[in-house]
């Protein structure tokens, strides 16, 4: 990087500086958008590149934690033991995660959507909500996975007081292993909808009007002219909200980490919770890192089907 | 914010659905709230909703006795952190990223964006042979580094997006005027992608705030604790203690209810351009 000096010439009056008079096309070929990007490249490639690569390299060993040279190679033994009977299964964990995940796309998307449209419509009370949209989304969410551990407790929760109330019927939520799965995904949907309600909104914000005005004096309906045109318009962002959602999905943690545990008898245990146990509780690294890589590479097919489904739409984004 | 003609009609679905959203969010920050003011005798003699009869702080001085100042001061050392750095490095990689031309640089995009599929519970064992190694175990410094190199690629992203929207117009006239690229990058690159810079500090500060899995496994004494993880201990050693356990909760939420209502507008209009145009 060159060091600049504290006097600023305005760009308009063409400042001259005379060490500096190579044309643009020059200045792009040079070398100095390797200075420029190798810090960043470095804190990467130290704290997710390697450790990435690191866990390719354990997958294939039985692997032992306190003492790495007694490690046995095993090749692609831990793949093929994904497969085993043994509790809980790889490909129940997996069937989680994609329940979890596919939950969590489409009702998150549709929710957030549906908001954003709303929240559009201006109107007071649609101001203060707006102010409570995206506060969840900013908690902690060790924190209020807290609250709703008791919101969701059958005895003194809120939600079943609240069921009981209106005489509905009251559910069992996060202690029985058919409502665990649906309370974490309604946690999670209230947790992560501000967010994707934000990027709607901003999508929305920037889409041109004339369109949506043709359509009106044609005679749309409401629902007609959101249909053919804003949905139609919104796709670049809608594509973005799908992967963001997909990718966090998939790598979902800690609310399973602490609403649930992965249970009862490991109905809400995902991938993303499986490898945390088998690595870090059960110390079968080695499998769990195989498990790992069977995540990474289950989140970069999701990656590359959105760039497919994206192709020019959003270059920003690809 | 463009309003749509049809702004001024009052809309009645809209209001419902409104209100039913604001009862969702409230409702559970309201009962948190009065739950921590309420003294522990009469928690479980009244209803959840009901406005408690004698108020009391003695669960949050409760929740300071469990060391919340410590990890409070921890916690902020962290998310300053890992923000300066992604401010440090990053505008800089996506300003390469954007105006450099080659194909690694290109190379080095994708893999960074390939950085997003990478789950941090997938390399928690690598990264504490690694942490270990460098010496960093137990130090703050060792979360606040992989908490920044895992929060870079949605940064990079962001902010790529946003740099790209500079019309080359104003590149030419620059270059026209000899400009070196550091004075591209800083007179001109920076001022125009504000709008990006602010979204990747809400996003960093965000992620530094409320991460739990890399102080989990990368982090042990009480000196290092982040509130996170502070709570999480709480709930194991406290968990009779409702309320004071859901004080700790409020504590660790109250900066950031601050920052949010002082910053709403710069975070949600930095959050509104990630979706891209």
């Amino acid at each position: 990087m060159t060091a600049t000096t504290t006097a600023r010439p305005a760009l308009a009056t063409g400042g001259r500086r005379p060490r500096r008079r190579a044309p643009a096309r020059d200045f792009r070929t040079t070398r100095w958008g390797w200075a420029y990007s190798a810090p960043a490249v470095l804190i990467f490639a130290a704290f997710v590149i390697v450790p990435t690569g690191y866990t390719f390299y354990v997958s294939l060993w039985k692997w032992n934690a306190l003492n790495p040279a007694m490690s046995v190679y095993r090749g692609l033994g831990n793949y093929q033991r994904l497969f085993d009977a043994t509790q809980p299964t790889f490909l129940s964990s997996l069937w989680h995660s994609l329940y979890f995940s596919g939950a969590m796309v489409v009702g998150g998307t549709a929710l957030s959507l549906a908001l954003a449209l709303l929240l559009q419509r201006g109107g007071a009370l649609l101001n203060a909500s707006r102010v409570a949209l995206f506060l969840p989304h900013a908690t902690p969410m060790i924190a209020t996975s807290m609250i709703w551990v008791w919101i969701f407790n059958p005895r003194f929760g809120l939600a079943d007081w609240m069921l009981h109330s209106l005489h509905l019927p009251t559910s069992q939520w996060l202690q029985s292993s058919t409502s665990a799965m649906p309370a974490v995904i309604v946690y999670s949907l209230w947790h992560e909808v501000g967010f994707t309600t934000v990027v709607f909104l901003g999508g929305l914000a920037v889409l041109p009007n004339e369109l949506s005005e043709a359509a009106r004096m044609d005679g749309c309906s409401a629902w007609q002219e959101f249909w053919h045109i804003t949905w139609h318009q919104l796709r670049p962002v809608t594509v973005f909200v799908v992967a963001i959602t997909a990718i966090t999905s998939l790598q979902a943690f800690t609310q399973f980490y602490q609403l649930s545990d992965g249970g009862p008898v490991y109905a809400t245990t995902t991938l993303s919770y499986l490898v945390y146990q088998e690595a870090f509780v059960l110390s079968d690294t080695g499998y769990g890192a195989a498990l790992a890589v069977v995540l990474f590479a289950v989140t970069v097919f999701f990656t590359l089907v959105r760039r497919r489904t994206a192709t020019g739409a959003d270059s920003a984004l690809t | 914010m463009r309003q749509r003609p049809n702004a001024q009609r009052p809309n009645y679905l809209a209001g419902l659905g409104s209100l039913v959203w604001l009862a969702l969010v409230g409702l559970p920050l309201y009962v948190l709230l009065i739950s921590t003011l309420r003294t522990t005798s009469n928690y479980s003699t009244q209803g959840p909703l009901s406005f408690p009869s004698q108020l009391t702080l003695s669960n949050y001085l409760s929740a300071f006795d469990n060391g919340f100042g410590q990890d409070f001061l921890n916690t902020l050392i962290v998310t300053v952190s890992v923000v300066g750095i992604v401010l440090l490095v990053v505008p800089p990689l996506a300003y390469a990223i954007v105006r450099a031309k080659g194909r690694t640089i290109s190379v080095v995009f994708r893999v960074f964006l390939l950085g997003l599929a990478v789950p941090a519970q997938a390399v928690i064992v690598p990264m504490f042979y690694v942490i270990s190694k460098a010496g960093l175990y137990d130090h703050l410094i060792g979360v606040i580094l992989p908490t920044a190199a895992f929060s870079m690629p949605v940064c990079t992203l962001v902010l790529t997006g946003a740099m790209r929207d500079i019309t080359p117009d104003l590149y030419e006239a620059m270059a026209i005027d000899g400009a070196s690229p550091w004075r591209v990058f800083r007179q001109l690159v920076l001022p125009l992608s504000k709008g990006g810079l602010s979204s990747i500090v809400v996003f960093s500060a965000l992620q530094a705030w409320n991460g739990f899995l890399f102080p989990l496994i990368l982090t042990q004494s009480d000196s290092t604790k982040v509130i996170t993880l502070g709570l999480y201990n709480f709930q194991t050693e406290h968990g009779v203690d409702v309320p004071g356990l859901l004080s700790a909760v409020v504590l660790s939420m109250l900066p950031i209810f601050v920052v949010y209502l002082f910053a709403r507008r710069a975070l949600v209009q930095g959050l509104m351009g990630v979706g891209g145009k």
